[in-house]
């Protein structure tokens, strides 16, 4: 047991001696500072009574229905939300706060991370047959299985790294810019036809949360591709390629009833908060769990295989 | 040569899509010697070396690294095996010590003391903390080898291992080699397809040729059955060959003024003693040794090597 962790350390060393890693850290530090100043640049002022705004647009929108420029029953949501703000006095988040801060970080930045940990997972198989070093990593006395697992685990401790650092810097930069206070703002969603109000700031961890699984199926399949095609930038362009544009293409295919059991349609968990709808009715989260793991399994099966049975000539 | 054997190959075969690389391949290794591995690009020697250290599995036969199946039981076959396969892969972008903590951590029983000890051996303590991308060819070299002995194996495996290095630098390479075979006791391995290199380097020499195990060869040491040329420069030439006619196996030759005949190595003396008893005047005594490219040539034969 020592001796996998020390090839666990030994990964990890690798990850984090290498400049990309620590360039990819950089990029993300410099995107998360600059979003926070522009927000703070470009806050509006929020010195007005909120209470009036508030009243003024649900008149202005009344209006309109009114004028037949609107539809009623399009505009309920709305009207419900807001005047569920007002009966129990729930200021809308401003923009340039903490809790909304983090919250943005959260949705723009999402993309970048499956980005980052796919760029680091799609290297760590084929980057040591691309230099040749996976013939010393095999001739010591690990198994074949004992080395990619431990490249595997330290895939999920970089990915529980990544994580902890744009939680932890997002609260930093956003603590400086914007103060740290207002860890109690709330939202109001609109759930199963009735107003419910939502701490910004615990369903952002639970996005994050929930982001990490999705995360974690598209670093599963860099590492997959990475083993399997023994090319570093074939894993990687794959991957980034399967993360753009899988998704979109599952989404088309929505309609069909049949398209709840390809893997890009279960993904994404933060369709099952509220609010949310998942991209075929009926589909619950555990429902998307289970596909989730199915697919986890072949995937894994096939990697591993591959990758104790087969001849190196790197 | 009856110690138990360091490394066994016994009838091993590849089969790599239908094609046969290895065909019934079978030699031991034993512990001090320094096991030459010779043959034309291609015909087998790298996939026979990745064979013996698990990168590429056996299709039929065994290898056993002191009596431990490869096949079966992995990790007890390795601990005995220090290897290079091909070029000394490093992480360039890591020093060279952190390169050897990494391998360190690979195997049982290595700490920071036989690091330094390993360092120390190969010469390579000033330059250990610099990031192996600025290291020469001979320094990766001597990096790759520190990497192998780090856990004290039995079995030392080392593919083409003068290959881009300087004539100083092959010289070096070769009384290090030889040196860890005399005095740590281990068996070597080597192979190239340079002769000169393997004859100077080598106890005994194993030629590949198209999958197969041509024959092995000692380098040194001529057994006493073993018959060889001898030349020798006497006067008068033609009384010498009567004298001569009855021993070796042929008929002795004249050459100039040599008498030339086929002896083994214990019928030299007794040929010079009958050569003075006939009064016969002897200028010179000269054994040919048959050159390793002589046997090369004779086992693959005659065609070109590289």
């Amino acid at each position: 047991m020592s001796k996998f962790i020390n090839l666990v350390r030994n990964e990890h060393m690798k990850t984090f001696r290498r400049l990309s890693t620590w360039i990819m850290l950089g990029i993300a530090a410099a995107l998360l500072i600059t979003i926070a100043a522009f927000t703070a640049y470009y806050a509006e002022d929020s010195n007005g009574d909120w209470r009036a705004n508030t009243e003024q647009q649900i008149q202005d929108l009344q209006k309109q229905v009114e004028a037949g420029e609107l539809d009623a029953a399009d505009i309920q949501q709305d009207l419900t939300t807001m005047q569920y703000q007002l009966d129990h006095d729930i200021a809308p988040v401003q923009n340039d706060s903490l809790a909304s801060y983090m919250e943005s970080i959260m949705y723009y930045c999402a993309p970048f991370l499956i980005l980052f940990i796919a760029i680091i997972a799609g290297g760590l198989v084929s980057s040591e047959f691309g230099t040749g070093t996976i013939k010393l990593l095999l001739t010591k006395t690990p198994s074949r299985f004992s080395v990619l697992t431990s490249k595997y685990v330290s895939m999920l401790v970089t990915t529980v790294i990544f994580f902890v650092f744009f939680i932890g810097f997002s609260f930093i930069i956003g603590g400086i810019f914007f103060g740290f206070n207002g860890f109690e703002a709330k939202s109001v969603v609109f759930d199963n036809g009735e107003a419910v109000t939502n701490n910004i700031l615990a369903s952002t961890l639970r996005d994050y949360g929930l982001n990490f699984v999705q995360t974690l199926i598209y670093a599963t399949i860099a590492f997959a591709l990475s083993a399997i095609f023994r090319n570093t930038a074939l894993a990687i362009g794959f991957s980034i390629f399967i993360s753009m544009f899988f998704p979109t293409i599952s989404f088309i295919l929505s309609r069909y009833d049949w398209s709840k059991y390809i893997l890009f349609n279960n993904v994404d968990l933060t369709v099952y908060n509220p609010g949310n709808v998942p991209p075929v009715d009926g589909m619950t989260i555990g429902f998307s769990v289970a596909v989730m793991a199915i697919y986890f399994v072949i995937i894994t099966g096939i990697t591993w295989f591959s990758f104790m049975k087969r001849d190196v000539t790197a | 040569m009856h110690k138990q054997p360091a490394v066994e190959i016994k009838q091993v075969t590849k089969v790599i899509r239908g094609r046969k690389i290895i065909d019934r391949i079978n030699f031991s290794i034993y512990p001090g010697e320094v096991f030459g591995f010779l043959g034309p690009n291609g015909a087998g020697k790298t996939t026979t070396i990745r064979m013996i250290v698990g990168l590429m599995g056996i299709t039929d036969g065994d290898i056993l690294i002191k009596g431990n199946s490869i096949k079966t039981s992995h990790g007890a076959a390795m601990k005995h095996i220090g290897a290079i396969v091909e070029n000394p892969e490093m992480y360039k972008y890591l020093s060279g010590y952190l390169n050897l903590v990494h391998f360190a951590r690979m195997n049982d029983g290595v700490d920071k003391k036989r690091i330094d000890e390993v360092i120390e051996l190969v010469g390579l303590k000033k330059r250990i903390h610099d990031k192996v991308k600025t290291y020469s060819l001979g320094m990766r070299q001597r990096l790759g080898i520190a990497q192998a002995l780090l856990h004290r194996p039995d079995v030392l495996i080392l593919d083409e291992p003068t290959n881009g290095l300087d004539p100083a630098g092959i010289r070096e390479m070769r009384e290090y080699i030889r040196n860890l075979a005399e005095t740590e006791g281990l068996a070597v391995i080597v192979s190239s397809h340079l002769l000169s290199e393997m004859e100077l380097m080598c106890d005994r020499i194993g030629v590949l040729q198209h999958g197969k195990m041509l024959g092995v060869q000692q380098v040194h040491e001529i057994s006493s059955e073993q018959t060889q040329m001898v030349s020798f420069q006497v006067e008068p030439v033609d009384q010498a060959a009567i004298v001569l006619r009855d021993m070796g196996s042929k008929k002795p030759q004249i050459k100039d003024k040599h008498v030339i005949i086929e002896l083994t190595r214990d019928e030299i003396p007794a040929a010079a003693a009958k050569l003075t008893q006939e009064a016969i005047n002897i200028y010179g005594i000269q054994a040919e040794t048959k050159t390793l490219e002589d046997t090369f040539l004779e086992l693959t034969g005659g065609k070109e090597i590289v």
